[in-house]
C-alpha cells in the first residue's frame, strides 16, 4: 500500500515535471484549442435548442423547454417529409450508380502501357473534383442550356426536335444529378483505387501468366482482389455519409423547378435560417439534431464494420 | 510484357480502352474549353449556338465588362483576403497543434486529440453555429470567413504525421543544447516539414478560394461577397443588372447575361488552373495521406 502512495506521489511529480516541460507546447495548443470550442463545441452545447422554445433575447440558457415538442413539429411538416426521402433517393442513387464506376475506370486506367499517356489522363481527369460546385453549377447550366453544346448537338444530329430543359425539369432531375456528380468526382476517387494498386507486385502478374493468364483474367482474379479491401473501406464511408446527398450540390444546381426533387435535409435546415420554410429556428435545429444523430450512428455501425472486415478502425 | 507478341484481341482491348479513356478525359475537359470560347465570343452572336471550341466573332468586351464593374473587384478582393489570411493562420494554427500533440509524453495529450477528432464526426450544427457567430459579432464581418477556419482536424492529422516521421534524436539533441520549444519549432522542425506544410496551404487555399457557403450564409451584406457567393447568385438569381448597365454606357450591344457570366466563370476558375500543375502532386499526396494513414 505504502509503496503504491510512494509511486502514486512519484507518478505525480513526474506529471508535475512534464507539464512544466512542456508549458510552450500547451501556448502552443491553444489558439486551437480556443477556437474548436467556439466554433466546434458550442454549436454542439447548442444544439440544446431543439429541445427548447429558442428566442434569442433569452439564448441558450434562458429560453424555455418543450420537450420534444420541436421534433413533433418537425415530423408533421411536409417540408420534412419530402426532404428525409430526397435524401435517401439521392444518396441510394449515388451509391448504386457512382459508386461501382471509379473501380472500373481504375481498372481501365490501369492497363494503359504507356505511363506518360496514364499519367496525363490521371491529370486531367482530377481536375474537376478542384473546382467549387458554383462553377460546375455554372458549367452545367450552360452547357445544359437552352442554346448549350447539348442541346446543340442533339438537335443537328436529328434526335431533337425542340431543346430539352435538362435543368428544369423533374424528369431530367436525376440523370444530371448524377452524371454531373460524376463528372466532378468520378476521376479523383480512382486516386484511391490506383494507390491500391500501385501496391501490386510484378511477381504476381508474372506468376500468372505462366500460367496462361490473360489480361482480363489478371484483372479479374489478381487486380481486383488486391483493392478489395479499399472497396470495402470506399463502400462504408459512402454508407456512413447516406444521409448527406450532396448539399453543396443540390443548392447550387437545383432551382424552383425541381425543388420537390432536390430539397435535402441539408438545404432544409439551411432554408429554415435564410428564407424561414418552417421559420423557426429551433425546428431547424432539430432537424440538424436529427441528421447528426443518425450520421453518428451510422458512422459507428460503419466503422465497426470496417473493424470486422480488418482495415483498422477509423478514429 | 513489350518482348511478347500481343494477340490481335488484346490489341483491340488496348485501343478501345485508350479511346474510352481519352473520351472520360474529354467530358472532363470539355466544358471548360467551352466557357472559354464562349467568354471570348460576341454574347449575341453566341444565342445562336454552334460555338464548340474556338470563339466564332473574337471579342474583349465580355471581360472588359467585367473588370469596369466595381462589385466584381470588391469581391475579388474579399476572395484574396480570405484566402491570403485564412491559409496563413490556418497553417499557424494547425501546425503548432499539431507539433503539440506530437509529444507523446505531453500530459493531457489525449484530451488534445479527442478534442480534433470528434467534431470530425459529429458536424452539422448550423443553426447553433449561426447564434453563436451573432453573439460573437461575426455576422456580416469578414473575419467569419478566417477565424472558424482557423483548425481544420484534417490538417492537423496531415502534419502530426509528417512531424512524428522525423527522427526523435534530432530534438534530443537540441534539447540537450537547451534550447526552448519555440526554437526547437521554428529552427528544426519547421524547415522539416516543409512539404506538409506545403500541402496543408495548398487544401486550405482551395478551400478559401471555393467556399462560397459562408458568403451566402452568414452574411447579408452584397459588399462582403466573395467572389463565388457574387458567382452563385448571378447564375441562380440572373442578377445582372449593374453589369448591363455598364454595357449600356459604353454603347455595347453586343454583350449579354450569358456572355458575361462565361468570362466570371472563367476568370473565377483561372487561378485553380494556373496553380493546378504545381500543386498537384501536394493535393493528392494530401489526400492519400489522410486516407490511407490514421
Amino acid at each position: 500500500m505504502q509503496r503504491t502512495a510512494v509511486q502514486k506521489a512519484a507518478a505525480h511529480r513526474e506529471r508535475r515535471r512534464l507539464i512544466k516541460k512542456y508549458r510552450w507546447l500547451y501556448l502552443f495548443a491553444l489558439p486551437g484549442v480556443v477556437v474548436l470550442i467556439l466554433f466546434a463545441y458550442l454549436p454542439m452545447v447548442g444544439l440544446v435548442m431543439a429541445f427548447q422554445q429558442y428566442d434569442p433575447v433569452s439564448g441558450f440558457l434562458g429560453s424555455p423547454w418543450v420537450g420534444l415538442y420541436n421534433f413533433q413539429r418537425l415530423f408533421n411538416t411536409p417540408t420534412f417529409g419530402r426532404a428525409f426521402r430526397n435524401t435517401l433517393i439521392i444518396s441510394t442513387l449515388k451509391l448504386v450508380i457512382c459508386f461501382p464506376m471509379p473501380i472500373l475506370v481504375s481498372l481501365l486506367i490501369n492497363e494503359i502501357r504507356r505511363s506518360r499517356i496514364k499519367k496525363t489522363i490521371q491529370t486531367v481527369v482530377y481536375i474537376p473534383n478542384f473546382v467549387s460546385w458554383v462553377i460546375a453549377a455554372g458549367l452545367w447550366y450552360s452547357l445544359l442550356g437552352n442554346s448549350g453544346v447539348v442541346n446543340n448537338v442533339l438537335t443537328s444530329l436529328g434526335i431533337i426536335e425542340e431543346p430539352v430543359l435538362f435543368m428544369q425539369s423533374l424528369g431530367w432531375f436525376y440523370p444530371v444529378i448524377l452524371f454531373t456528380e460524376l463528372w466532378k468526382t468520378l476521376g479523383y476517387n480512382t486516386i484511391f483505387y490506383m494507390s491500391a494498386m500501385s501496391g501490386i507486385s510484378t511477381e504476381q502478374y508474372e506468376a500468372a501468366m505462366m500460367d496462361g493468364a490473360g489480361r482480363f483474367k489478371q484483372a479479374i482474379y489478381i487486380t481486383l482482389p488486391s483493392i478489395s479491401k479499399t472497396i470495402v473501406l470506399m463502400f462504408i464511408l459512402q454508407v456512413g455519409s447516406l444521409m448527406s446527398a450532396g448539399f453543396d450540390q443540390m443548392w447550387t444546381m437545383s432551382n424552383l423547378a425541381t425543388r420537390e426533387l432536390s430539397d435535402i435535409l441539408d438545404t432544409a435546415v439551411l432554408r429554415t435560417l435564410t428564407s424561414g420554410t418552417i421559420n423557426d429556428l429551433s425546428v431547424g435545429a432539430a432537424m440538424g439534431l436529427f441528421k447528426s444523430v443518425i450520421s453518428l450512428g451510422l458512422f459507428m455501425v460503419t466503422n465497426f464494420l470496417a473493424d470486422k472486415f480488418d482495415q483498422g478502425s477509423l478514429v | 510484357m513489350d518482348k511478347m507478341k500481343r494477340s490481335a484481341g488484346e490489341r483491340a482491348f488496348d485501343i478501345i480502352n485508350l479511346v474510352l479513356l481519352c473520351l472520360f478525359a474529354f467530358v472532363c475537359l470539355y466544358p471548360f474549353i467551352y466557357i472559354l470560347a464562349l467568354s471570348f465570343n460576341d454574347g449575341v452572336d453566341a444565342m445562336k449556338g454552334g460555338i464548340y471550341f474556338f470563339p466564332r466573332k473574337f471579342t474583349i468586351d465580355n471581360y472588359q465588362t467585367i473588370f469596369k464593374d466595381k462589385r466584381l473587384i470588391n469581391s475579388l478582393g474579399v476572395t484574396v483576403f480570405r484566402t491570403v489570411a485564412g491559409t496563413v493562420l490556418g497553417v499557424i494554427c494547425n501546425t503548432l497543434y499539431a507539433y503539440a500533440i506530437s509529444k507523446t509524453d505531453l500530459p493531457y495529450r489525449k484530451v488534445l486529440n479527442w478534442l480534433i477528432v470528434i467534431p470530425m464526426y459529429f458536424g452539422s450544427s448550423l443553426i447553433p453555429y449561426y447564434i453563436i457567430c451573432q453573439h460573437l459579432n461575426l455576422i456580416n464581418n469578414i473575419w467569419v470567413y478566417i477565424i472558424p477556419w482557423a483548425v481544420t482536424p484534417f490538417h492537423i492529422m496531415l502534419l502530426r504525421i509528417a512531424i512524428k516521421e522525423l527522427p526523435p534524436s534530432l530534438e534530443e539533441s537540441a534539447e540537450l543544447d537547451g534550447a526552448s520549444y519555440p526554437m526547437i519549432f521554428t529552427r528544426i522542425i519547421l524547415p522539416l516539414i516543409v512539404p506538409a506544410i506545403a500541402t496543408v496551404a495548398l487544401l486550405s487555399g482551395l478551400f478559401h478560394w471555393n467556399d462560397w457557403f459562408d458568403g451566402t450564409v452568414m452574411t447579408n451584406k452584397s459588399t462582403l461577397w466573395p467572389l463565388q457567393t457574387l458567382l452563385l447568385n448571378i447564375i441562380q438569381g440572373a442578377d445582372m443588372s449593374s453589369f448591363m448597365k455598364t454595357g449600356h454606357t459604353l454603347r455595347k450591344v453586343s454583350i449579354t447575361t450569358e456572355s458575361v457570366k462565361m468570362a466570371m466563370l472563367v476568370f473565377t476558375v483561372l487561378p485553380i488552373f494556373m496553380i493546378y500543375p504545381f500543386a498537384q502532386k501536394y493535393f493528392i499526396r494530401g489526400m492519400m495521406v489522410g486516407s490511407v494513414k490514421e
